[in-house]
């Protein structure tokens, strides 16, 4: 068998292996980019002063879910131009995760604490927020995913939990609304009454914050709202008031007739309540007192203050324990109910003043024996009466001024919840992703697999070719192909033309039966084997070599010969070689030689005819030794056959 | 082009390696150790040296060519974020930061149009670009706990931006970013853009409180600034925060004084009838409004009168006052807060009253006046001295605020392009690697040949 030569084998099935490499390695890293998945991740920290049981700035119970809520995610989407054909929102929102820290001293306290019986939950401040995406994404968008989802939660906590005071601008359309125009002056104005009194809150909560989005801060805007208040509507009602104008009276004097009738509703409603809780009140005082629970003296008062606890509602919110007595809850309730009544009586009085202004033009209010006695003062008649129009056309610039304002104070607003989200939720650590597994390492990895496999797949063929050829198509005892090769190459290239340089070679050992006698047959089959080798090694490395033994001591050999050397060359140095190697050995053979060009014949068995016909006796030594035993012809000479 | 540049690398290292592994192969194949003293000392025949060289050469050339090209279409940049919250994740008005915006819209619009480069979009721009974090922590650890302030751009040139050079576009990139960066978080000055057309309009007493807001306006924002940088000095006008602050409330309490004086005075009003109609309704509205807040004063009274001297117990407890010291306090009870909000409604009902008794004294002045009113030379001329003084000032808030914007604008961020130049020892070496890994792979590949071919003829000749 052929020796076991690593780089013949890889040699032989370089080409192979490189495609096999480049297929497998190009297949991996599909299978691999397929099954890579990037985690973006970041840790937030609650940082009011409640987030440490639990609670959020206005009672309400933290609830990390709510960063992965469908809601948040459709805003980042948005926000990030991801369409839905291409991105799924559930699948979006279930790569979200949020999981608590907890400091391993607190997490040992509980533990510590709930063994002492001691009921005790450590409430984490600090979460990482993660969000895992597959294949279909890459680690930048992982990145800008969870960075937009942080930003539109922490604006969204901050609507949510802290600044829940909105301001809706009611009022973007009132001039296209069906309301008689004293209506609409009468919304206007309690529209921004509320929006001064809603700024002046946040003003006072947030004194430094200016909007570098619009450069206001809420003290600005809330002057801005209160000059147009007390200018503009102040103008709209004495024009609409001095000279009442109307889109329809009679239904504004209904109108004005029926808040009188609820007026008058209210008020007796709300004295029926004031008799009720004071009834109330007394049979309590009473009762208190015959109880003896008025006999209040030091011995009662409890040494230490009672704890301030904090309470959950039935939602599970955190609301402030309120521990005020009965007896003062039903004197507030007195007091509210004593204010509603007035309230009915004095809107009941404005309302007649609307009525009396319309129906009869008295525009003075009737205030003597108030401590607002107004001297009546001699109003000079205006040179022109205002116009519906006139009216109308100075409602609709009041409420365009208030759009653009109202404008400014929704980009101030949003910002506001952006920077108080910030400020009431802390970043530890900003975002940072990890893919599940180094793409490159394992792609190194794989390359590394497949070249050794290929390579070793490559000499585990070339070996197992070595053995198959070894067992069923190699002669044992020369080396060379066996007989069933001769066949097999004679069948093939039977019907093929030759090409001139090819050469056949017929080689017979004559004597094969002597020598079994004369040295045995293991000396003859070393000559067999040397035969063999040198027909190898002399015609193996040729293009299109074939070194064949057809049994009964004949060898075949076919190969093309370069233009350097002839084919006479070459018998000569074979038959050189079989001396030199045989020089002990007397062994007697023919030998014939034939070139495709010279011989003119290009049919394979004619060219095996011709070499055979051609053949001449030669014989490998002229030893005296052997020819005691018999004369068997002269060293490397070729042997008379005559 | 495109692709045979994107391509020439890998393809280059592929031949040679393809050779080398032939050549060695080959070699190791038979007689290993003698061949492989043969691969270090064999010698060709001069054609054949002419070929190799002349391959060589044409691989260095195309290496010089195609990876400086190939340099030209990747490129680098760096962002450090300078200013002081940046180390908290914040942006300079308080905000969470969001490296996303480096890429936002807005950002390479912005770089589109200030390069005027050619037939590229938003989106083939934000896909030739990736950025992210030089160095990133790691949330699993709070040892790994980190805020990013560095950031890394990498531009790797697609189809459709191939015609674009890598260093010139991150250049433009990095320069929107710090300019939108700088246009978003200065200190706005657009509150301080007076514009007194629509206050023209106006009654003189209207405009009086249209200009002492605007007066009050500048001063606020100048005061809150002052907070922020004391000593803050414009080197334009010498003027500081605090002074122009002053000088605003100065506007407001004096010049718009003497004009409201000289209304008031002289009853001067463009229309004295609407006027006075206006406060007569005024007044009327705001009688109902101090009546009400009479009624809930009066009411809480009655509940502190009301309340019952043995439903509830006083008890002392120390306590301290606002200057530390000892202050025996009492526990609070219902009256404490009747008490309170019968303050604040009275404090309501009597500031409604003294808005009505302005509105009476002006009623009062009006009445006396002839005529209908109109326009008023010397209040146009007050009016026209306030306008000038509050936009000087406006105008000398809004220098202020932009020398102050600059000086903050160039310490938000640093930008590093990483330039060809700073590239080129890199490149030289590339060029040179990359030869060397063809010139020997062609070497062993051309000297497997050789010796193949010399055996051959050794055989011959033997």
């Amino acid at each position: 068998m052929k020796k076991f030569q690593l780089f013949r084998y890889l040699k032989k099935w370089l080409p192979l292996i490189v495609i096999f490499f480049l297929a497998m390695t190009a297949l991996s890293y599909r299978v691999l980019a397929n099954r890579q998945t990037y985690t973006a991740s970041s840790v937030i920290e609650y940082s009011n002063k409640d987030a440490k049981d639990g609670y959020a700035p206005n009672g309400a119970k933290i609830d990390v879910s709510e960063i992965s809520s469908s809601a948040g995610m459709a805003k980042v989407m948005q926000n990030l131009g991801l369409s839905y054909e291409n991105y799924s929102l559930d699948t979006l929102c279930a790569g979200v995760s949020v999981e608590p820290v907890i400091e391993e001293q607190a997490e040992n306290i509980q533990a510590a604490m709930n063994e002492g019986g001691e009921e005790y939950t450590v409430h984490p401040t600090a979460y990482i927020v993660r969000f895992t995406m597959d294949s279909k994404g890459s680690q930048s968008l992982a990145r800008d995913i969870l960075n937009e989802l942080l930003d539109v939660y922490f604006s969204d906590y901050s609507k949510q939990y802290i600044n829940q005071e909105q301001i809706h601008n009611q009022t973007r359309n009132l001039a296209d609304t069906d309301y008689d125009y004293l209506e609409m002056v009468e919304n206007i104005d309690a529209q921004l009454t509320g929006t001064v009194d809603s700024l002046h809150m946040r003003y006072m909560r947030a004194e430094n914050f200016r909007s570098v989005a619009t450069g206001y801060s809420f003290s600005d805007l809330r002057d801005q709202f209160s000059l147009l208040q007390h200018v503009d509507i102040s103008r709209l009602y004495s024009l609409i008031l001095g000279n009442q104008i109307s889109k329809d009276k009679a239904l504004l004097l209904d109108k004005y007739q029926n808040r009188i009738a609820n007026y008058r509703l209210d008020e007796k409603k709300a004295q029926e309540d004031t008799e009720d809780i004071l009834n109330i009140i007394d049979s309590y005082v009473d009762k208190m007192r015959e109880s003896g629970n008025t006999d209040i003296d030091y011995n009662y008062i409890l040494d230490d203050v009672y704890d301030r606890k904090w309470l959950s509602d039935s939602d599970g919110n955190h609301v402030q324990t309120n521990r005020t007595v009965q007896y003062d809850t039903l004197l507030r309730s007195w007091i509210k109910s004593q204010n509603k009544e007035d309230y009915a009586l004095l809107d009941r009085e404005y309302c007649n003043y609307v009525i009396g202004v319309y129906r009869d033009g008295i525009t003075e209010l009737d205030t003597a024996g108030t401590e607002d006695e107004q001297p009546v003062f001699e109003i000079p008649e205006p040179d022109e009466a205002v116009t519906e129009e006139e009216v109308e056309r100075e409602i609709r610039s009041v409420i365009n001024r208030m759009n653009v304002l109202y404008g400014i104070v929704d980009q101030t607003n949003a910002e506001y919840n952006e920077y108080l989200g910030a400020k009431n939720i802390r970043i530890l650590s900003s975002v940072s992703v990890s893919p599940a597994f180094s793409m490159k390492l394992y792609m190194g990895i794989v390359a590394l697999f497949f070249l050794l496999v290929g390579c070793c797949g490559a000499i585990l063929l070339g070996r197992v070719g070595d053995i198959l050829e070894y067992l069923f198509l190699r002669d044992s005892a020369t080396g060379c192909m066996n007989r069933v090769s001769c066949d097999n190459y004679i069948q093939k290239h039977e019907k093929h033309m030759l090409p001139l340089a090819m050469c056949c070679i017929s080689l017979q050992i004559t004597n094969q039966h002597e020598l079994n006698e004369l040295y045995g047959r293991e000396e003859t089959d070393r000559a067999f084997q040397k035969f063999g080798r040198i027909l190898q090694d002399l015609f193996g490395s040729c293009k299109d070599s074939f070194i064949g033994y057809n049994g009964g001591g004949q060898f075949l050999v076919f190969f093309e010969k370069d233009e350097q050397g002839t084919l006479g060359q070459e018998v000569e140095r074979l038959v050189i070689l079989l001396s030199e190697s045989l020089s002990d050995l007397p062994v007697a053979y023919q030998l014939g030689a034939v070139n495709v060009g010279e011989a003119v014949v290009f049919r394979l068995r004619n060219l095996i005819s011709v070499a055979v016909s051609d053949r001449r006796p030669y014989m490998t030594t002229i030893q005296e030794v052997k020819t005691t035993k018999g004369n068997l012809g002269l060293n490397g000479t070729q042997q008379d056959t005559d | 082009m495109f692709y045979i540049v994107k391509f020439y690398k890998p393809f280059l290292l592929g031949v040679s390696l393809l050779l080398l592994a032939f050549g060695l192969i080959s070699i190791l194949n038979r007689r290993f150790p003698r061949n492989l003293k043969a691969l270090a000392t064999i010698r060709y025949s001069s054609a054949a040296k002419r070929v190799m060289c002349l391959l060589i050469l044409l691989v260095f050339f195309l290496n010089c060519f195609m990876l400086s090209l190939g340099l030209k279409r990747n490129a680098n940049a760096e962002i450090a974020l300078n200013y002081a919250y940046a180390s908290q994740g914040l942006n300079p008005n308080g905000t969470r930061y969001n490296q996303g915006d480096i890429l936002s819209t807005a950002v390479l619009r912005r770089a589109i149009e200030k390069g005027a480069l050619p037939d590229v979009t938003v989106t083939d721009l934000r896909r030739s670009l990736s950025v992210g974090p030089l160095v990133q922590g790691n949330s699993e650890n709070e040892q790994g706990y980190f805020i990013s302030t560095q950031f890394g751009i990498h531009y790797f040139a697609r189809k459709e931006t191939a015609h674009l050079d890598g260093e010139t576009l991150l250049t433009l990139v990095t320069q929107s970013y710090n300019e939108w960066f700088v246009d978003k978080f200065p200190d706005n000055t657009a509150a301080l853009k007076m514009d007194f057309e629509e206050i023209e309009g106006d009654d003189y007493l209207d405009i009086c409180k249209s200009l002492r807001k605007r007066a009050e306006l500048i001063g606020s924002y100048m005061v809150n600034m002052s907070a922020e940088a004391t000593s803050f000095q414009s080197a334009a006008n010498g003027e500081t925060f605090q002074s122009i602050g002053s000088q605003a409330y100065k506007v407001s309490e004096t010049m718009v004084e003497s004009l409201e004086a000289y209304v008031l005075e002289n009853s001067v009003s463009k229309e004295r009838t609407t006027y006075m109609e206006r406060l007569m309704f005024d007044n009327v509205f705001k009688h109902f409004d101090a009546l009400k807040a009479a009624a809930v004063s009066e009411n809480n009274l009655t509940a502190i009168s009301m309340y019952e001297d043995d439903m509830a117990r006083i008890v002392l407890v120390p306590t301290y006052d606002t200057h530390d010291q000892f202050y025996m306090s009492q526990t609070r009870i219902g009256i404490d807060d009747f008490a309170a909000d019968a303050d604040q409604y009275a404090n309501k009902k009597t500031s409604i009253r003294s808005e009505i008794a302005t509105n009476s004294h002006i009623l009062e002045m009006f009445s006396q006046a002839i005529g209908s009113g109109g326009l008023d030379s010397k209040a146009e001329l007050l009016i026209g001295q306030i306008e000038d003084e509050v936009n000087r000032l406006a105008e000398e808030a809004i220098v202020l605020l932009e020398e102050y914007n600059a000086q903050k604008a160039n310490n938000y961020m640093t930008i590093m392009v990483h330039t060809l130049d700073s590239e080129a020892k890199s490149l030289v070496l590339n060029v040179l690697a990359y030869t060397l890994i063809f010139a020997v792979g062609l070497h062993c590949a051309a000297a497997t040949i050789a010796m193949q071919l010399r055996g051959r003829k050794g055989m011959q000749k033997l």
